[in-house]
């Protein structure tokens, strides 16, 4: 398929998710326009109201954005639906809040609802659905602050997110001035229940397939930096195809019910399917411990996930910015097309702290000799015969090194916010296009 | 640029969501219903010559506004008092504006757990019809129509009357 359709393809298939996911929050609500209806109230009350029902359809999706399915997750990145999710679920917690506080204003004399031991049943489980929200937001903002660690929070987090739309939806069904008859109470039941059910889709569905389609840990080879590749055979399968860029979800359990489960980069080449690597930076309690897994663990692989790829968006050449382990999706980068022979030129900038630190340094100096590939590195701490560029990413750094005669060239960012932001910053005052940048956001979760 | 378009879609969405809302709200506020030709017809009042023909819109309007809370034979659940009481309530001094004023203005206190919410919304003929519907229907009234026609509602308008205000008027015994 030529590239500039698969372009249109990916658009057209993100407006279609688009349109539908506004279709899915709207129309149950228009819905109970049908009669019998209520006779109309105020219009800051009904106001209220569609705020509590568009809150709860939204909070009922975020299911469908966590549930990875590859087909919706594809046109945007899976990085981007994971930041939706997070802000969009903001939102509907709110718009959930003004729906109580707008009725209380209304008639003051509601107040009395909100006291679950005075109140009704429909009262009680809407105060409850309130509270679950709120621990949920309260948990999620704040997970490092409570020092929660991470399976304890996603435990928590698909439990929060359960019991809020179950009690969401009990409040709705039982108060039922709107959802007042049986096919309304059909419609909202079987949506919120769907929903919720995309759960057993993540949880239970999707590891049993996983446990037919094994891996067994090949290697655990130590680079610099703190960092360790982790390389997985595939046991009894081909293996997998990912396009240089991409990452996957990966357990290390004899389960694959195992909660502990965390997304890393590939580094190895696209072209091999049959041996897969990952480049693991020490920073938490599952990648600090990645040096003790013995050979022949086994492992399971939820991917390949990610937009960010050179196969996605050609372009006439390429300039990579890493910071840090940031360099981990342009080695997969680097070594593909080295496989490939790929001819066309790549401007490196490897960003971090000391050159002893510089993971993968010499396999990405090994690469030079098969590649048209230029590497900046940029060492914050530098030995005192460094030759070099010391310090940051910076727009006079920029100048010096970027080619003058760079048209058509795809600028990928991967590592902290702050240099991806300035480096992002300084592109855009050079006349990037924007179009052109391309940043992955690997902190997740 | 990926990034940059998510953040246009994303606040697209949550506007077309607010907005969405906010036009199901006006929907609903203007009496906009996907309707048939005699919840179209219920919406107009009567020339005064006519007659005031309460059972069928009172039983409408009871079914669409309050069977949800009292339940269709007017017995209450849970929170929800019971309305069978209501023709006793009427025969007492004052008790035929109490009935009016309690739905005009809502109604809280401490006999129930849940506050009677304001139904002024509602048309005077529909109320009207609705009050009679629970005296003779429900709690079993006498004869003669307690209210004559939407005139009654409409009378006791425009008092700013608060929830508890209402029940501190409550007429106590006969």
């Amino acid at each position: 398929m030529p590239l500039g359709d698969m372009h249109l393809d990916r658009t057209i298939a993100g407006l279609f998710w688009l349109l539908l996911y506004l279709a899915v929050v709207l129309v149950p609500v228009f819905l109970m326009l049908v009669p019998p209806v209520p006779s109309g109230r105020p219009f800051w009350l009904e106001f209220s109201v569609a705020l509590g029902f568009v809150g709860l359809t939204q909070i009922a999706l975020q299911f469908l954005l966590i549930a990875r399915f590859k087909r919706l997750t594809a046109p945007y990145g899976i990085d981007i639906i994971l930041r939706y999710h997070r802000r969009i679920a903001l939102v509907a917690v709110g718009a959930i809040l003004l729906h109580p506080l707008i009725i209380v204003i209304d008639n003051p004399s509601r107040l009395k609802l909100l006291n679950p031991l005075s109140g009704n049943w429909a009262s009680r489980f809407g105060l409850l659905s309130v509270l679950v929200l709120l621990a949920t937001v309260a948990t999620s903002v704040f997970r490092e602050r409570l020092r929660l660690d991470y399976e304890a929070w996603r435990l928590l987090h698909i439990g929060f997110g359960v019991a809020a739309v179950v009690f969401a939806q009990l409040h709705a069904s039982m108060a039922g001035l709107y959802i007042n008859t049986a096919w309304k109470q059909a419609v909202w039941i079987g949506m919120s229940a769907a929903m919720v059910g995309l759960v057993l889709y993540l949880r239970v569905i999707k590891p049993l397939r996983q446990q037919a389609y094994r891996w067994k840990v090949a290697e655990v080879r130590a680079e610099r930096g703190d960092t360790n590749t982790l390389a997985l055979e595939p046991v009894g399968h081909g293996g997998l195809r990912f396009e240089p860029g991409q990452f996957a979800w990966i357990k290390l359990h004899r389960s694959a019910f195992t909660l502990e489960e965390h997304p890393f980069s590939f580094t190895s080449s696209a072209e091999r399917r049959d041996r897969i690597e990952f480049g693991i930076q020490a920073v938490g309690d599952f990648s600090s411990a990645i040096p003790d897994v013995p050979p022949g663990t086994r492992a399971y692989v939820d991917g390949p996930h990610g937009a960010f790829t050179i196969d996605r968006h050609p372009a006439a050449g390429y300039v990579l910015f890493a910071g840090g382990i940031g360099v981990a999706p342009f080695l997969s980068v680097l070594r593909t097309m080295a496989d490939r022979k790929d001819p066309r030129p790549v401007l490196l900038f490897y960003a971090n702290t000391a050159w002893e630190d510089l993971a993968y340094r010499e396999d990405i100096e090994e690469l030079r000799e098969r590649l048209d590939l230029d590497v900046v590195y940029v060492l914050e701490d530098p030995p005192e015969d460094w030759q070099g560029e010391r310090g940051y990413v910076t727009p006079e750094l920029l100048d010096r090194h970027l080619p003058a005669a760079a048209v058509g060239r795809n600028y990928m960012l991967c590592g902290p916010p702050p240099m991806m932001d300035a480096v992002n910053k300084a592109l855009v005052e050079r006349d990037v296009p924007h179009a052109r940048i391309r940043l992955e956001r690997f902190a997740l979760v | 640029m990926r990034h940059f378009l998510a953040n246009i879609v994303t606040y697209t969405i949550v506007a077309l969501l607010f907005v969405g809302a906010a036009a199901f709200a006006w929907m609903r506020y203007a009496q906009f219903e996907l309707s048939t030709e005699t919840a179209v017809l219920a919406r107009y009042e009567p020339p005064p010559s006519l007659e005031f023909e309460w059972r069928d819109l009172g039983q409408r309007g009871y079914e669409r506004n309050c069977a949800n809370c009292h339940l269709c034979d007017g017995s209450g659940w849970d929170q929800y008092p019971p309305v069978t009481a209501a023709a006793e309530l009427a025969l007492r001094a004052g008790g035929r504006e109490y009935l009016i004023d309690l739905h005009l203005y809502g109604l809280t206190s401490d006999r129930w757990g849940a506050p009677m919410p304001p139904m002024a919304h509602m048309r005077d003929v529909e109320l009207a019809a609705v009050i009679n519907y629970v005296v003779h229907q429900l709690s079993g009234g006498a004869d003669t129509p307690l209210l004559d026609g939407p005139g009654d509602i409409t009378d006791r308008r425009g008092q700013a009357l608060s929830p508890a205000e209402v029940n501190a008027r409550r007429p106590t015994g006969r």
